[in-house]
């Protein structure tokens, strides 16, 4: 077992018939997720990739039973798509939508709090359990089945995880990016508590950056419930204050969110922050090792 | 996209938000005239640049006379105002704002802005007696009051109490203060903002709360809402290069070292700025190319980055996901073609095609260093830029 999604994961894309998500669809299907329909209003009726299109979220679910949604629609469409598949009784979401305004999505976080469902993003490259279900973006032949659990907010970060985890041979038992934006869905300590709890991860790779207090919150929470072998790194050392460096929520402001004081809480939670990505791997390996 | 003081207040002032009397001047014969017209004995005289305590860097200045008002603003117009320990260019003065001195009680800060860990909007005030705002955060965090409230709660009139009696403010400006908190919280919502900031806020003789001085933020990505908005942009203080980047849809920071950085991913592109830094090298910039880029944009970018200031070296770190690292490399080749790079490039190339990209720089004949382990990049590209080979 992985964390959230496998084999069994019946998966929906909103957005289906747009160029990107028409790619990334084919990708995972040819990864070998089950991707059993999309959604496109107006639409409803044709066929792509060889799946069903429909004009809903509903409908999609009725005809399909699926429980997951990854949304590539455009930004400003992106809080109406996210509150659909919520409200329709899609349990996974997974919006790789980049640059969807802020009070949408403080919206979007308070509306989709009642109905019992797991956004991962926006602005993120998704989730993959390795060999079973790539709901995302993210180049699936990097992956190996194994035993360490990545959580990253950053992507390109996350791929150079799991290559380093790969080399070392201990594999990925489920990998999430949680995305760049200042206002996110699945945090952390959700995904540290997943890790925790999934019997097939042996180890957890946590991977952070300047800008909000997610990590110090995460350093709180690892002090008492994390008791598997954790290896950190923090982005943005040399990051200036008040510029934001690329990703939305990447800004330190009012001299809140630097990457020292990340690192420093995450220190006196005893847990290791490697200085450099470069040395995530061997460090996991470390742990097994030694 | 940051607002100047001016575009603040004239939203404020759309708003029912009391601000005092002033004038926008790009001349010092402007600024005499809109001292004339203002008919007050002391005036401001305030640069209007995207810059945080401007007292404290001379770009504000009391006139008391027309021809002071000429003179004051005849110094700061063209000017560029440096931040004390800033290393980078200090930002232009276009504009300065000739505003009448209003004769105030008391002062304090107010800001209005979304929590991002709780997920809510958040009232700050704080009564900070002349006291500076940074070393209010940093020394007496007691005296910052926050009151949350969120979209669906929306603001309440317990929330509008609350605050009001942590300021400890005379009651008689009660009435002015409910109007101030209930324009600002409308003003919020409606221009999709993520931060107003007024400091200070003064209360008048008569009662009354006027903004002395505001910052606001808008979200860039709500601009769609807001086509009148693009206006509102100041590109004259961004700098050059940031300016030009952006307009290939990379997002591009100038920092002020010598080793210039091209990079896929805003984390990726932080951890090279880091890694440059830990190896004892000083990074010149943070540019994320994105993953939707092309091999004449990868090439202006290098031109841009070769073009500014004297860069000893470039590191081009790319983890390909869904870009192909063999658009950087015909990128690479394309502008070594076009113009003469005569620094040394240093490339990683992973992931993606990475096989293919390392071919095609071989086979160009280029002086570009490939290496595949990112610490050993790092490192001989700081070397590097040391004069080192």
């Amino acid at each position: 077992m992985a964390i959230l999604v496998d084999k069994t994961t019946r998966v929906i894309c909103q957005g289906f018939t747009g160029k990107l998500a028409t790619f990334h669809c084919q990708e995972m299907i040819n990864y070998g997720t089950q991707l059993v329909g999309g959604v496109r209003p107006g639409k409803g009726g044709e066929r792509h990739l060889g799946r069903p299109v429909f004009d809903s979220v509903r409908t999609a679910i009725e005809k399909t039973k699926a429980t997951a949604s990854i949304v590539c629609v455009p930004p400003l469409l992106a809080a109406d798509a996210l509150l659909e598949a919520a409200e329709a009784g899609i349990k996974l979401i997974i919006c790789i939508t980049r640059g969807i305004p802020v009070q949408d999505m403080l919206q979007v976080k308070g509306a989709i709090a009642h109905y019992g469902v797991t956004l991962i993003g926006p602005n993120a490259p998704g989730i993959i359990s390795p060999d079973a279900c790539k709901i995302g973006i993210m180049p699936g032949n990097l992956f190996r089945k194994g035993s360490i659990g990545i959580v990253s907010r950053s992507a390109t970060l996350m791929y150079e995880a799991v290559q380093q985890t790969t080399q070392v041979k201990l594999g990925q038992s489920s990998s999430i990016g949680i995305g760049g934006d200042a206002l996110y869905g699945i945090n952390f300590i959700e995904c540290l508590k997943l890790f925790e709890a999934d019997r097939k991860t042996k180890g957890i790779i946590m991977i952070g950056e300047i800008g909000g207090s997610a990590e110090e919150e995460a350093a709180e929470f690892i002090r008492f419930n994390i008791r598997k072998p954790l290896v950190t790194y923090i982005a943005g050392l040399t990051a200036p204050p008040g510029k934001r460096m690329g990703h939305g929520g990447a800004i330190i402001s009012a001299g809140k969110g630097t990457a020292k004081a990340k690192i420093k809480a995450l220190q006196s939670s005893g847990v290791s922050v490697v200085r450099s990505p470069s040395e995530i791997g061997a460090k996991m390996l470390e742990f097994f090792e030694g | 996209m940051r607002l100047h003081e001016y575009q603040a207040k004239a939203l404020l002032q759309e708003y029912d938000i009391p601000i005092p009397q002033g004038v926008l001047a790009s001349s010092p014969e402007q600024a005499k005239q809109a001292y004339q017209k203002l008919n007050a004995s002391t005036c401001l005289i305030k640069a209007q640049i995207h810059t945080s305590g401007r007292a404290k860097v001379g770009a504000i200045h009391f006139a008391k006379s027309a021809s002071e008002a000429y003179q004051l603003s005849a110094e700061l117009l063209g000017k560029r105002i440096q931040r004390p320990k800033a290393k980078l260019k200090g930002k232009i003065v276009s504009d300065v704002l000739v505003e009448a001195l209003v004769p105030t009680h008391e002062e304090l800060y107010l800001a209005l802005r979304i929590n991002r860990s709780q997920e809510r909007l958040a009232f700050i005030g704080v009564r900070n007696d002349g006291l500076d705002i940074e070393e209010i955060r940093s020394k007496m965090n007691e005296k910052i009051h926050v009151v949350p409230t969120d979209l669906i709660m929306g603001l309440q009139p317990t929330h509008i109490r609350h605050l009001f009696a942590k300021l400890e403010l005379d009651d008689k400006l009660f009435p002015a203060f409910v109007q101030l908190t209930k324009n600002l919280y409308r003003l919020f919502l409606e221009k999709d903002l993520l931060v107003i900031e007024i400091n200070p806020l003064a209360s008048t003789e008569d009662q009354q709360l006027i903004a002395l001085d505001a910052k606001i933020i808008m979200d860039e990505n709500a601009l769609f809402r807001h086509p009148g908005f693009n206006d509102l942009h100041d590109d004259r203080q961004r700098d050059a290069t940031e300016k030009l980047v952006s307009k290939y849809g990379m997002h591009y920071v100038s920092l002020d070292g010598d080793i210039a950085c091209l990079v896929n991913g805003a984390g990726l592109a932080m951890a090279t700025m880091d890694l440059i830094k830990l190896h004892g090298g000083e990074p010149a910039n943070f540019l994320d190319v994105g993953s939707d880029t092309t091999p004449e944009l990868i090439a202006d970018a290098l031109r841009l980055i070769n073009d500014d200031h004297d860069i000893k070296a470039i590191f081009v770190n790319i983890f390909g996901g869904i870009l192909s690292c063999v658009v950087i490399a015909e990128g690479i080749k394309l502008a070594a073609a076009n113009l003469n790079i005569e620094i040394p490039i240093i490339a990683r190339l992973q992931g993606n095609q990475s096989d293919e990209a390392k071919q095609i720089i071989r086979d160009s004949e280029l002086l570009v260093i490939l290496i595949d382990e990112l610490s050993l990049a790092s490192q001989t590209v700081v070397n590097i830029s040391r004069g080192g080979r």
